[in-house]
């Protein structure tokens, strides 16, 4: 006799991923396996949010408070250098927040484990990897000209 | 929906009670998260990439023995390794699970999905992590040398 089909088979220990698969395939399961994991995520998505606002914020305060004591003589390169860090700095900021609202849609799915709230998780986390790819992208390629230019560079000294 | 349930199998029962997971629109959400989670790890890798190739043809150019720091230059290596490589990797994990659900359709691979997520969250949090330390040994090291 099959196993399936015994009624006094023995429970089955759940230990494999295909045996928690099978588990899984009914909904308030899965619902319920989903909010594990995405809770069991939550402490480090609001650890690591609240250090980029940190530094953003850390950041900020510093350029702010070098440009107003450099008063009137400010450098055109000072106020450059300012902006650039400023822009990180709110990339920071913006990331942060965008990791908080995440954070708030776990809570909220949390409570419910309803797909409709899963898809509300989902669409802050694509807005949060749409940004960074984004951010990511502009980055590496200032990365790659800044690298091929010290290539340049360096082959033109050893000449 | 596949009103067609008359087969009694417990697969299709259960698939079709797990179903509202697997909803086109989670699905679409996801192919989302997935292309750019693909972005992101390449990049990622690229960056490692970069930073070793940066010292190949340093090595190359100037010879290994004029470089002033050359632990310096392994450490740094080192280091895109830890915050961009491992955590990079995490993602592509993230991505290739997504496109494993994708392709079958079957709902119990959501928990396994958001489980290489959770990974990535916490490879993102050590990283960032040895970040904060050593922004604090440097702050340190610089309060001690103004105090001497």
């Amino acid at each position: 006799m099959d196993r399936a089909d015994n009624p006094y088979a023995p429970p089955q220990v759940v230990d494999s991923a295909e045996a928690v698969e099978g588990l899984a395939a009914n909904a308030d399961v899965l619902g319920a396996l989903v909010a594990s994991e995405l809770t069991r995520a939550r402490p480090w998505i609001r650890s690591i949010a609240f250090l980029f606002l940190f530094f953003g914020g850390l950041i900020l305060a510093g350029v702010f408070t070098a440009l107003i004591a450099s008063g009137a003589a400010l450098a055109p390169m000072l106020v450059t250098t300012g902006v650039v860090i400023s822009a990180f700095a709110l990339l920071l900021l913006v990331s942060g927040l965008m990791l908080l609202n995440i954070r708030r849609r776990i809570n909220e799915y949390a409570r419910s484990h309803s797909p409709l709230r899963l898809e509300k998780v989902l669409l802050a986390q694509n807005s949060f990897w749409k940004f960074t790819g984004v951010t990511a992208v502009i980055f590496f390629a200032i990365y790659l000209l800044g690298a091929a230019f010290w290539v340049v560079t360096l082959i033109q000294h050893s000449l | 929906m596949d009103f067609d349930a008359t087969s009694d199998s417990p697969r299709s029962s259960s698939q079709l009670s797990a179903e509202p997971f697997a909803s086109q629109r989670i699905m679409r959400l996801l192919a989302t998260a997935q292309a750019w989670c693909y972005v992101l790890a390449y990049v990622g890798f690229g960056y490692v990439a970069l930073s070793a190739l940066r010292l190949g043809i340093t090595v190359a150019v100037i010879g290994a023995e004029a470089i002033v720091s050359p632990a310096l230059m392994l450490i740094g290596l080192l280091m895109a390794l830890v915050l961009y490589g491992v955590p990079s990797w995490m993602l592509f994990r993230y991505a290739q699970r997504i496109g494993r659900l994708r392709q079958s359709g079957d709902p119990g691979l959501l928990p396994g999905v958001f489980a290489a997520q959770r990974q990535f969250w916490i490879a993102i949090g050590l990283a960032l992590a040895v970040v904060v330390a050593g922004v604090i040994c440097v702050i340190g090291v610089d309060v001690s040398q103004m105090t001497m």
